[in-house]
């Protein structure tokens, strides 16, 4: 879209006031957007937990087709593989059709039970929380005028590190108050859940505790102050550059002996 | 025979008690940030011109049993008197904490806008970023909230503190006028001009 633009001779300034009028006909408007953009991010952000809410759904419901919605499953080793035995009426049930699956089977894994399971759900959830986070600051920098790639950048990466950092601990917390039972709470993705949950808490908790935006914040400046840094030299460069050219179309023999540093008497001989 | 499994259970113990200490380290932040919002609810009492709000950080409070119970449970592994009943519970109340936390947060917050609002305060969103985290910043005058300073907030925010920590009202004019200051030594610094 932006290219076509470009192709068709608009300057950078002109595709976004394009871009503005374009928003506004779709009704579209930045300061209804500055209104409720916490709002909408806060709605967001808990998408994550509705994921999981939802896998928790189709396992009860799955485990009440085979006749007990908090029938218990048993993760067992047989010949150094892990097995995961479902109790119930298996030929009920709609999709966890066996009693007995490998615990990497994808259809486990799909419904949250086990390690595999939970890691998987926590992956994904972990991957919905960069995603929503990316989206929602290119809105950002799309309706707001001042916003520029190094908040966007500073932004993200304060996003990411604090949901990494919360999804680890609560992750290792979880995972050691679960300890390593074989036989464990049969509602499948509870873990998982848990994790998510103490997660989330834990990413609301340290957002507020360390001040994430003014993180974020310095994070950009630092951007900034590099990407000045960056064009500085790169204009130092430039200038050497030419001061070199001119001095090697004024004294060629004198410059190939001064880059050599040779020393040079010009015409004294 | 024991000593080898003793040995081999010191890592899981370990785990344990730094779980049990993370987990209390973060329960006194968090009082420590609860602390820090009460404090800043009750400028509006002293009609500060300017209030960060993070609505998130007092129904955070219905979370603190989910922490509570994982410490515990943690604990019980610890001393090694765990039952799967009691886990069962316990992940049960973790879970349960969150819908509670986060109806307790809907209402709260709508609750706290209100009240800012009934106390004259309007909300400045170009003072506020788009980090998860970011706090809801409100002025008791509509005029303070200048669309230009949004590049220089955290400057504005931190000038905004140091009169209130001074005793000091900001008029419009001084506002405006450290706000121009401001974003012209930030377009100098970056070279904007």
């Amino acid at each position: 879209m932006f290219n076509v633009q470009r192709l068709k001779g608009k300057s950078q300034s002109q595709i976004i006031e394009w871009v503005d009028i374009a928003l506004e006909k779709k009704k579209v408007v930045s300061k209804e957007w500055e209104l409720y953009k916490s709002n909408i991010k806060t709605g967001t952000s808990f998408i994550p937990f509705g994921m999981d809410s939802l896998v928790l759904g189709a396992l009860a419901l799955e485990m009440k087709r085979g006749g007990n919605t908090f029938a218990k499953y048993q993760i067992k080793t047989y010949n150094g593989k892990s097995n995961v035995i479902f109790k119930g009426y298996a030929g009920l049930r709609k999709d966890l059709t066996g009693t007995k699956y490998l615990a990497n089977n994808p259809k486990v894994v799909s419904f949250g039970v086990g390690k595999l399971g939970a890691a998987n759900a926590i992956k994904g959830g972990f991957i919905a929380s960069v995603i929503i986070s990316a989206t929602f600051h290119s809105f950002e920098q799309m309706l707001n005028d001042k916003a520029t790639w190094h908040d966007f950048v500073g932004g993200v990466s304060v996003d990411i590190g604090i949901a990494a950092v919360s999804s680890g601990i609560a992750w290792g917390a979880v995972a050691t108050y679960v300890g390593g039972a074989a036989v464990m709470v049969a509602i499948g993705p509870m873990v998982a859940v848990a994790v998510v949950v103490v997660g989330a808490a834990l990413t609301v908790l340290t957002n507020a505790f360390i001040d994430s935006y003014v993180l974020s914040n310095r994070i950009s400046e630092s951007l900034r102050e590099a990407e000045q840094r960056l064009k500085d030299n790169l204009l130092k460069i430039k200038y050497e550059a030419k001061r070199l050219e001119n001095s090697y179309e004024k004294d060629p023999i004198g410059f190939m002996y001064r880059l050599f540093g040779i020393p040079y008497f010009e015409r004294r001989f | 025979m024991n000593a080898q499994t003793e040995t081999s259970n010191l890592p899981k113990k370990r785990q344990e008690v730094f779980f049990i200490a993370l987990l209390t380290l973060i329960i006194i932040g968090y009082f420590y940030t609860l602390y820090d919002e009460i404090t800043m609810l009750k400028r509006v009492y002293e009609d500060a011109a300017l209030l960060k709000v993070r609505t998130s950080v007092i129904p955070l409070i219905m979370m603190m049993p989910s922490l509570a119970v994982l410490i515990w449970g943690i604990g019980c592994r610890l001393v090694g008197k765990v039952s799967e009943r009691s886990q069962k519970n316990g992940l049960f109340i973790i879970i349960g904490c969150f819908p509670i936390f986060l109806i307790g947060w809907a209402i709260y917050s709508w609750q706290v806008m209100n009240w800012l609002d009934d106390n004259g305060y309007t909300q400045c969103s170009s003072y506020s970023g788009v980090t998860m985290g970011a706090p809801k910043i409100m002025v008791n005058n509509p005029s303070f909230c200048i669309e230009e300073g949004y590049q220089v907030r955290i400057e504005l925010l931190d000038w905004f503190e140091g009169l209130y920590l001074q005793d000091v009202t900001p008029t419009i004019e001084m506002v405006t006028d450290k706000q121009e200051k401001l974003l012209s030594n930030y377009n100098e610094r970056f070279d904007l001009l």
